[in-house]
Formats: structure tokens, sequence, C-alpha cells
């Protein structure tokens, strides 16, 4: 609690909160909304393909997808880290917040998962082997429950303006 | 813009208008959806886009592209939950210059797709693993990448511009 108070109290925080330039809190949710779209995006048509969609397609060049998935990972990581340091004590406080962490945090070990399982896979189309649906449905549905807890943040929190 | 303004004057006095406001689920329930579908509209075209400028060549284009109803099924629920907003608040959105953006972004990203079908589709459906797409089909992918950054971008910038 110590540290987010003193968290709060910074500069960089101050000014995320404070100034009225597009490139302070705008363009930190710009980021985090593009990022969300082709972390969550591409990773879940490569779920969707593990889940029997288009069968024609091969696995393993799926790898090659991963790293623009982590790219989308890394913004989300950084631009949502400015995010907290905007407010620390209210996002602590929120409950959506944990739930949201949770969820983040499940769906990128399965992604983690997931990249090397793709990338040895032998399968050149139909179904995959079934512990690897079930790492794609697990991944959609954590992707899926991050959006709705990310979303209700702005909603659920202490005091207005988590927008 | 005056049937604008008129048809959003109508717009404001119907029932469903009425509803967005009146129920303090709407809104949010709304904006989840919106993500979700953002993220299904960009991950599916961007996948296909990535293809066409050369990222996982191995994979054939023909069932790539049969993922493409699950990007217009994003667009879909982006076009009712995006419609919801708008009923809910038009004169928030027809007075802002980001909304105008982002719409004639989607106009442009539409005929880009057009594009992709008249010139394009017929060259790339049947090209298989490791073959290269001509150069128009990798310009439609690298446009079509542009617009749908810069429709999140212009719509995350709406609450932060005009009103």
């Amino acid at each position: 609690m110590e540290f987010l108070m003193w968290l709060e109290s910074t500069d960089l925080s101050t000014w995320i909160r404070e100034s009225s330039s597009l490139w302070a809190y705008p363009a930190i949710l710009i980021a985090h909304t593009i990022g969300l779209g082709y972390l969550v995006g591409i990773n879940a048509a490569v779920d969707m393909r593990l889940l029997g969609l288009s069968p024609g397609l091969p696995i393993e060049p799926l790898r090659h997808f991963f790293k623009y998935i982590w790219w989308g990972f890394w913004i989300n990581a950084i631009s949502g880290l400015l995010l907290v340091t905007r407010d620390p004590v209210n996002v602590f406080k929120n409950p959506a917040f944990p739930i949201k962490m949770l969820l983040i945090f499940i769906a990128v070990y399965i992604l983690s998962r997931l990249g090397k399982a793709v990338a040895s896979s032998s399968v050149e189309s139909g179904p995959v082997p079934s512990n690897l649906k079930w790492m794609a449905a697990l991944s959609a549905f954590c992707w899926l429950g991050a959006i709705v807890a990310g979303r209700l943040m702005a909603y659920v929190a202490p005091r207005p303006g988590l927008g | 813009m005056p049937y604008i303004e008129s048809f959003s004057t109508w717009l404001m006095g119907t029932q469903f208008s009425k509803m967005v406001t009146l129920y303090p689920w709407v809104w949010p329930l709304s904006e989840t959806l919106h993500f979700i579908g953002m993220s299904l509209l960009v991950g599916v075209i961007g996948i296909l886009d990535l293809r066409m400028l050369g990222v996982a060549k191995r994979l054939p284009i023909g069932p790539l592209h049969d993922m493409v109803p699950w990007g217009i099924a994003g667009f879909v629920i982006n076009l009712i939950t995006g419609f919801t907003f708008y009923a809910g608040d038009p004169f928030q959105y027809i007075h802002n210059p980001a909304f105008w953006w982002k719409m004639g972004f989607i106009a442009v990203a539409g005929l880009n797709i057009l594009a992709f079908y008249l010139f394009v589709y017929n060259k790339v459906a049947r090209l298989g693993p490791g073959e290269d797409c001509p150069a128009a089909a990798r310009a439609v992918g690298a446009v079509s990448l542009f617009l749908w950054c810069g429709v999140m971008y212009f719509g995350r910038m709406l609450p932060f511009v005009g009103s």
C-alpha cells in the first residue's frame, strides 16, 4: 500500500493522470487497445484452427504468427503497467483487477505452451490431439474473460474516472 | 449534414435509444462485446493480411480465407454494438471529428476489401504452400493492416476529442 501511494506521487503517475496531452493517457489507451486486438485476435484465430475450424490448414506454420501475438502482449504489458501507474491505489482496490490478472496469467502461460506445441506439430490437416484442443479452448475462454474483467474495471472502480 | 441531424433527433426519440440510457448494463455490455468483436475482426483479417505479406508462407490461402466469416461476425457484432452507442447518445458522435475519421477509415477498409475480391482473391485462393503473393495482394494486405489500426486509433480517441 505504501508502495502504491508512493507510485501515485511520482511525476510519471501525475503526468499520465493530469496531462492534457494526447501523448499521455489517450496514447497509452490506444496502444492498449491495438495491442489487445492483435494479442487476443491472432491468438483466437490460432485457437479456432486448433478447435477444428479451417481443417485444411497445417499447424506448424502457424508458429510464425506467435511473434505478432507476443508483440501484442508486450505492448499491453507496458501500456498496462503505465495504466496502473496512473492510478495505482484504486486499481489495486478494484475487484475486477485481480480477476483480469489471473485470467491473463493463465492465458499467457497457455500461449507459451501452445507456441511450443504448434511449432512441433506434425498435423498437416484435420483434427489436432485433444490436449491441444483443450488448451485452445481454455485460451479462448481466458482471453474472453480478461476482456470482460478489463472492461468491468471501468464500472466497478472505487471511484469514477478509471475509464 | 441536415439529414444526419434530423435522423439523430428522430433516433433519440425511439424506444431503442431510451433503452440504451435507461438500463445501466446496456452500455458496459455493448463495450465489452465491441472489444470482443474488434479482436475477432482484426485477428482473422490480420493473419490473412500477414500471409499475403509473406508471413507463414507454408499456409495455403484458400483454407486460411475460410476463417473470414468469423472476422465478418466480429464486424457485425461491432456494427450492432456501435449503433447502440450512437443511438444512446447520437449528438456526442456526429459532432466529433474522431467519429467521422473512424467511419471514413471503415469505408476505405470496405473499398479495400472490394479490391481484394475484385483483383486479388482469384489469384491468391489457389496459391499453395510456400508460394509468394502478387504485388497487388501484398498492397491490399498492408493497406488493410494500416486501415484497421487507424479504425482502432480513432475509436479510442473518441472520448478525448470533440466534446
